[in-house]
């Protein structure tokens, strides 16, 4: 029985192949890459003055949250190439995209509550960079219960490319709410000084150095997480394909 | 290494709250890619 169905834009076989060996690369210089940023936060980088040993969190959970505001560039990129050309291939990396940094975004979450509860003496408090990091996780989760909630594969690109394209106005959102905001508690590391901010933190050389190392091993596991749920996505739209054969076949 | 005396069980806890998602969910795309290779066969077998 003929089957007529096009592809779902499948990108050509060369593309996915490219990316799978990147993936497989990335994935074999991630372990030794684990020791070292391991070794750097944990031996490498002294103890903070006031803070003592528990500051080393900080070498995880900052990583953390700016991967996942990168990856949720990388989404807003998407959306806007998605609307412009129409290609799902976009679609696939913008959703893959905000999945994994829905997961960077959390870690970044549970790690800050973590070490908040020694230093504040509080798991949680709703100070201004807490509060908007959970409206942007809120946010984001929104977008995977709209993507569950589309069964047409168009519609849910489109919807999704514009949601992503919204939904990134909380980025800059959560990033300057610790730079402009009174009475937060937060430290203001990097990129600016908040004379309110009651949180301050100094870094040595030796911290630098060792939160340089986080932030790069940090990056490359989460693009490493964000290549493998690409080259699902891909999967999963063969599959879709297969299941739209299957069922033209069956009709005729 | 550092003084596991001082908050070293929140130092640890944050630690697998880093380590634990990004493992869970790096298993779970192994789980679901292996999932589609079996739903693919099975398509394709229905399909021929």
């Amino acid at each position: 029985m003929a089957v007529t169905h096009p592809p779902l834009m499948a990108p050509p076989a060369s593309q996915a192949g490219r990316l799978a060996t990147a993936t497989r690369v990335l994935g074999w210089v991630l372990l030794p890459g684990a020791l070292v940023a391991l070794f750097m936060a944990l031996v490498y980088a002294p103890p903070e003055a006031t803070m003592g040993e528990v500051y080393r969190i900080f070498f995880f959970h900052m990583p953390a949250n700016i991967v996942s505001f990168v990856l949720f560039f990388v989404a807003f990129v998407a959306g806007i190439t998605y609307l412009r050309t129409g290609n799902a291939l976009w679609d696939r990396w913008g959703a893959s995209s905000i999945e994994v940094g829905i997961l960077a975004a959390f870690i970044g979450t549970i790690t800050g509550s973590i070490w908040a509860r020694p230093i504040w003496n509080t798991w949680w408090t709703w100070d201004p960079r807490l509060t908007t990091m959970s409206i942007l996780l809120l946010t984001y989760a929104g977008y995977m219960m709209l993507r569950g909630a589309l069964d047409d594969p168009g519609r849910r690109a489109r919807y999704s490319a514009i949601f992503a394209i919204l939904a990134f106005v909380n980025v800059p959102l959560v990033y300057f709410s610790t730079r402009i905001l009174d009475r937060t508690i937060h430290p203001v590391v990097f990129a600016g000084e908040n004379p309110e901010a009651k949180g301050d933190m100094a870094l040595t050389a030796a911290m630098d150095q060792a939160l340089l190392v986080c932030m790069i091993f940090g990056l490359a596991l989460f693009v490493y997480l964000l290549f493998q749920r690409v080259l699902l996505a891909q999967r999963e739209a063969d599959v879709e394909q297969l299941r739209l054969h299957l069922q033209e076949a069956e009709d005729a | 290494m550092p003084d596991w005396s001082d908050n070293g069980f929140y130092l640890i806890l944050g630690l697998l709250a880093f380590w634990l998602p990004v493992l869970g969910y790096g298993w779970s795309l192994r789980n679901r890619a292996a999932l589609l290779t079996a739903e693919e066969a099975l398509l394709r077998e229905e399909l021929e």
